[in-house]
């Protein structure tokens, strides 16, 4: 019975439990749905009065791509904005955007806009939609003050409670409310956008606009008059535009950026009612279709082509805008004057009476000299004035080239004209000329006047050009001005050096920008297209100047999968680390000259890099090269040749002796018996060292934790040899190898040589071999990278145009053999010999092979004998 | 006479006016206007002489300039309505008029192409040549053209920057056509051989300079790269003859092994004679044995040199294998000293900065 009683006491406290639970999760469910639904709209916080709005649906999808995007990476290598470079490469590089949960959490509605606050400073406003997610955020209030975050302080005012974040230079305001968590880099507009209900300021028609979801990732949304008033400084042809645009008109731009294309659409409304502007003609024709498209040939490479109206009213609309700065009628009128002297008739009769409203600029494959063209719209009246103007003295119509066939007129001065001008070196351009259907061409290089005329001719149009069918494809074909570029040949007026817009459109070489009049509304649409999709091998920011030409040309990685930082010497006592993330230089001098190597396993206090003096100073410093640990100490040593790393230390060769230095400061002596010096440095692997005592007589010592495993039987090298011994493990083996300076490669099984060892490679070496996973290479003094196996099968092959390699270079990387001969030029081979993509490169010495761009593949990071280090892009 | 004057002028007038109905027709096909690789052929012409007086200023090229000379103008007229081409001949041609001194030539040439191409690479260099162009490091960068970095490691060969030079040069051939390589294949690698050179004061390198070093050069050379003599000298510079005085009162001409002979004061030396005195240097600087090489050898069993050409019983064989061992001096082929071999000012100067 007692036992009938416990069991029903334990079923009814389990089932306790379990509706505890349950109701938990119950309470749980419902505060996340009761979250999901209780909203706030993001309008309601928006004040009216911003310049741009931004909306993405997506704050993941939106940005994860521009993180791979080298116009990102670009602008983020030069100033100012290279103080986010550490930021973004960290991001970049992060295993955690493939995190499910990290992208479902960042995969938010944001809203952001500009304000321009009283001293005319652009401030910020942003808005993040929690979602779900804001049943956790609505405790913000609660969670926040009990974490520890540093530079992060609860605030409260009169009105408002709010956190501040401080930053370099900036503090950020943010607030939780409801869903929404609401953020600026200014409190006035924070408690602005926080203590008022701003929805109701939106018309109907701005709520469409500010809330309708678009196909394009990121929507902007901006006061079209405050934008293109911003743009248009300077330029008096687009302020006085600017006039005619509607007060507080909001106008979406979209805008697209891939790593293959970049495209931009805005509608600018406009309202010519009531205004004296002499644009207003102008700005009331609609857009049609510019005919000289159809006859435009594929040797087109560039065009700007205006639609706008005929020449005259081209001229009334442009003189009163030009004449503020320019007495542009006061040169008509003496043009005029002229005209009828010299030709009898006006310059109105000349210019206007046969020209249509198109005209444009042209240009062409393989010259640098442009074409002209004018539409004809009587042909007679063109031909009455040509012939009026060449029945003057002071012109005459050449007509003596033929050219291809193509008999190419010429307006051309009279020889005896010409010779005179030419005699006071005065030389006038010679224009050449020919009519083709509705249109007149003009060019100083009459091989472009045929080069079109064949074009046309034989049917190669520029409508069939795949470039230009690319960057059209979305393109209405009416336009009123339009422009076509290639910024190889020509850069358009927006394109202003310098900015940032610019400096992401270099990425975009191609392009097509329109401008277009309807329903009273200017619309602007650009497509442009990344032409050369093939790797561009020079990385962003590089290459770096150096302060001095000497160096070792040895480019020290941070061990590790993720390299931070490259280091290197200059001078033989200047030590610099290249800190990857934020490009930032940093350098440590040491009092005297000194070897520096990169410590193979993190060390205490961050250390990754060892330093020792040629008097016996031993570092050990961070990536930022400060000291750490108790370092410096000061052996009585001087050190025999390069230093060496294992595990977490330093090796230091010294005439006989090795001494291996920790990272807490401890200090192991070992005592080498043979008959030479140590003159290289010595190899490491795991925990094995190998070192070469320099002889005739020559000897391998090789060491395993700190005790010599061969003391009393050294490896013997007959004959002297450069360089250190190379180390290989194949399961429980190890292989040593040495190649001495007449050519015989010694290969050791553990301790004992290998049968039919050494092998002649018949060849001399100035250097020794190097270990990849499975081979042996070594670089012989004419240039041959020799590959050795394990069996002493030997395959090689020439490194292109290197004549000799005496001081050679040979680093082997993740299976790969980079190899330095006697000049400015570094190869990659594969573990076949085979010479790696990407390669050659400029550079000298031992490169770095780290990912410099964090785009997860690695570069090659060389210093070069002109001063400079180089980043390549290789993979 | 006013009258006379006018009459004159419209007669002038009239005949001129006559003269243009005798103008003929002039056809050109489209082919004849396109280069088909002759401005490549007489750029490459150019490089190979210009290569040439660079390294032998006194090699008279004259009679190959004007060649080129001509064959540029013969082509010319065919180019005159491209004016890239003829922007680029005309820098060709005003390229060939400097490299025989014809400076009114070669400017009048860069006046002409500039105003057809004024960014013609070739022009640019020409410029740069003529002091028209100041800033050419800032272009070359700018436009990343390996022509420029051509002209630039000449500057820097001709300023003695040496190892900028060759890091010019390399990075210029990657890029470019072979011909450039084969025709400045000599002053690059000469630019190599002296790229270590760059830091020395203009004593030394006047010294390091000398073609064929003498035993007073080579203390002399020491005297002035390192500290190793102060002990002798009191650090106060002494003449050749007194400096060969005072070392050679030193023991450090003579043979470790056998002290027979001291090396005199104005042979020129070989390997056989630095290695001598290179050896007795390190081993009074770092204190050691100056015969350990010839007692270890002698003590083995089969007492035999590792050098085929240096016999264990040659009076030098202590400081050849010292030298060699110690990485002061090294073997051409691993096997052989070849001590009969000159050694150049430069070979030296490198040996004796190894002595710490």
């Amino acid at each position: 019975m007692g036992q009938k009683i416990k069991k029903a006491k334990s079923f009814s406290f389990g089932k306790f439990l379990l509706g505890l639970i349950l109701a938990l999760i119950l309470i749980i469910c419902g505060w996340v749905l009761f979250s999901s639904f209780h909203k706030k709209s993001s309008l309601e916080v928006f004040p009216n009065s911003f310049s741009i709005f931004l909306h993405t649906d997506s704050f993941w999808e939106s940005v994860s791509p521009l993180l791979e995007l080298k116009a990102t990476e670009h602008l983020l290598s030069e100033k100012p904005l290279s103080n986010y470079r550490a930021l973004f490469m960290t991001i970049k590089s992060s295993s955690l955007r493939e995190n499910f949960f990290i992208k479902k959490s960042l995969s938010r509605k944001i809203d952001a806009a500009l304000f321009v606050n009283e001293k005319g400073e652009d401030d910020f406003l942003f808005c993040v939609d929690m979602g779900f997610l804001s049943s956790v955020t609505r405790f913000a209030h609660l969670i926040v003050p009990r974490l520890e975050i540093e530079n992060l302080f609860t605030r409260e005012d009169a009105n408002l409670s709010y956190f501040e974040y401080k930053m370099d230079g900036t503090t950020l305001y943010a607030k939780n409310v409801s869903n929404l968590i609401v953020a600026s880099n200014s409190l006035n507009l924070l408690q602005k956008a926080l203590l008022e209900n701003h929805s109701a300021n939106y018309s109907k028609k701005e709520k469409e606009i500010l809330t309708q979801t678009g196909k394009d990732p990121i929507k902007i949304v901006a006061d079209t008059k405050r934008l293109a008033t911003q743009f248009s400084k300077g330029n008096e042809t687009a302020e006085e535009l600017c006039t005619l645009l509607k007060d507080n008109e909001l106008s979406v731009i979209s805008f697209g950026i891939t790593e293959n294309d970049i495209t931009m659409k805005a509608d600018f409304p406009f309202s010519t009612e009531s205004s004296s502007s002499s644009l207003v003609p102008l700005l009331e024709k609609k857009s049609n279709l510019p005919a000289i498209l159809t006859h435009l040939g594929d040797v087109v490479q560039y065009y700007t082509l205006l639609n706008a109206g005929t020449l005259e009213e081209l001229k009334d609309a442009m003189f009163p805008i030009v004449q503020k700065k320019t007495d542009v009628r006061s040169l008509w009128s003496k043009a005029q004057t002229l005209c009828k002297t010299l030709f009898s008739e006006s310059i109105e009769n000349i210019l206007f009476s046969w020209t249509g409203t198109e005209c444009a600029v042209l240009g062409i494959e393989d010259s640098k000299d442009p074409v002209f063209v004018l539409q004809i719209t009587d042909e007679e009246k063109r031909k009455e004035m040509f012939d009026a103007i060449f029945s003057s003295f002071a012109l005459e119509n050449n007509t003596n080239l033929i050219l291809g066939g193509v008999r190419i007129p010429c307006l051309d001065l009279p020889p005896i004209l010409r010779s005179l001008l030419s005699a006071f070196g005065v030389n006038l351009p010679r224009p050449y000329y020919f009519v083709q259907g509705k249109y007149i061409y003009f060019s100083e290089s009459p091989q472009n006047l045929v080069s079109i005329y064949n074009a046309y001719h034989s049917k190669n149009m520029l409508s069939k050009v795949e470039s230009w069918k690319t960057v059209s494809a979305d393109q209405k074909a009416s336009s009123t001005a339009s422009m076509y570029y290639n910024l190889e040949r020509s850069i358009p007026f927006f394109i202003k050096k310098g900015s940032a817009f610019s400096n992401v459109l270099e990425f975009y070489k191609i392009g097509r920008c329109d401008f277009r009049i309807n329903d009273s509304a200017l619309s602007l649409q650009l497509h442009a297209i990344a032409t050369d999709t093939a790797f561009q091998k020079l990385i962003s920011g590089f290459p770096i100047a150096l302060s001095s030409s000497r160096s070792d040309y040895i480019i020290h990685e941070e061990e590790g999968k993720n390299a931070q930082a490259v280091f290197w010497i200059e001078n033989k006592r200047n030590i610099k680390s290249l800190l990857l993330d934020s490009m930032e230089l940093k350098e440590f001098n040491l009092p005297e000259n000194g070897y520096i190597i990169s410590a193979k396993e993190k060390c205490n206090g961050e250390g990754v890099l060892w330093a020792v003096t040629e008097n016996g100073g031993v570092y050990l410093l961070n990536n930022k090269l400060e000291e750490v640990g108790n370092f410096p100490i000061v052996l009585a040593i001087k050190p025999s040749a390069q230093i060496s790393s294992i595990k977490k230390s330093c090796v230091i060769p010294s005439s006989s002796l090795l001494t291996i230095v920790s990272d807490t400061g401890s200090v192991e002596e070992i005592k080498l018996k043979g008959n030479g010096e140590v003159k290289s440095s010595a190899t490491t692997l795991d925990d094995v060292i190998a070192v070469y005592e320099k002889s005739f007589l020559g000897e391998i010592y090789l060491l395993k934790n700190g005790a010599v495993i061969n003391e009393d039987s050294p490896l013997e090298i007959d004959g002297i040899g450069f360089g250190s011994p190379a180390l290989l493990k194949v399961k429980n083996d190890l292989y040593t190898s040495f190649v001495t300076q007449s050519g015989s490669f010694y290969l050791f099984k553990n301790t004992e040589l290998v049968s039919n060892f050494p092998i002649e490679l018949d060849n001399i070496f100035y250097g020794n071999a190097r270990a990849s996973q499975n081979y042996f290479f070594a670089l012989s003094e004419d240039a041959v990278l020799y590959r050795i196996d394990l069996n002493g099968d030997v395959l090689k092959v020439k490194i292109p145009d290197a004549t000799s390699a005496r001081s050679p270079f040979i680093s082997v990387k993740n299976n790969a053999v980079y190899v330095c001969a006697d000049s400015n030029t570094v190869y990659a081979f594969s573990e076949n010999l085979e010479l790696l993509r990407g390669f050659p490169v400029a550079g000298h010495g031992e490169p770095g092979i780290v990912d410099v761009n964090g785009d997860k593949k690695n570069d090659c990071l060389v210093l070069s004998l002109d001063k400079k280090l180089y980043a390549w892009n290789v993979q | 006479m006013k009258n006379f004057i006018k009459i004159s002028f419209y007669l002038c007038l009239i005949f001129f006016a006559s003269c243009m109905t005798l103008q003929k027709d002039i056809s050109f096909s489209e082919d004849v206007l396109k280069d088909n690789g002759f401005s490549l052929e007489i750029t490459e012409k150019i490089v190979l002489l210009d290569a040439q007086v660079f390294e032998d200023a006194s090699k008279n090229i004259l009679a190959s300039v004007q060649k080129i000379i001509l064959q540029i103008d013969s082509k010319l007229p065919n180019y005159e309505l491209d004016k890239d081409i003829s922007a680029r001949l005309l820098a060709l041609k005003g390229k060939s008029f400097f490299l025989i001194g014809d400076m009114e030539n070669a400017r009048r040439m860069y006046n002409q192409a500039a105003k057809k191409n004024a960014d013609d690479v070739e022009l640019i260099a020409l410029a740069s040549r003529l002091g028209i162009e100041k800033n050419l490091s800032k272009k070359e960068a700018l436009l990343n053209e390996p022509i420029l970095s051509i002209e630039l490691a000449r500057n820097a060969y001709k300023n003695e920057e040496y190892q900028e030079a060759v890091g010019l040069f390399d990075r210029a051939f990657l890029s470019l056509p072979k011909f450039y390589k084969e025709s400045y294949l000599k002053v690059r690698n000469n630019a190599w051989a002296l790229k270590d050179t760059n830091v020395l004061n203009a004593q030394l390198k006047s010294l390091v300079s000398k073609k064929n070093m003498t035993t007073s050069t080579m203390l002399q050379i020491t005297q002035f790269s390192t500290q190793h003599l102060n002990i002798y000298t009191g650090g106060k510079a002494q003449d050749e003859h007194k400096l060969y005085t005072t070392v050679k009162k030193q023991g450090l001409l003579e043979s470790a092994t056998y002290q027979t002979t001291s090396l005199e004061e104005n042979v020129i030396v070989t390997r056989l004679g630095a290695a001598r005195f290179l050896w007795n240097l390190f081993c009074k600087v770092t204190r050691v044995d100056s015969v350990k090489y010839s007692k270890r050898y002698k003590n083995r069993e089969r007492a035999k040199s590792p050098l085929k050409d240096v016999p264990i019983t040659h009076e030098d064989f202590d400081a050849v294998i010292g030298v060699v061992e110690n990485e002061i001096m090294s073997l051409k082929d691993g096997v052989h000293f070849e001590g009969e071999k000159y050694v150049t000012s430069e070979e030296f100067y490198n040996s004796v900065q190894k002595i710490k």
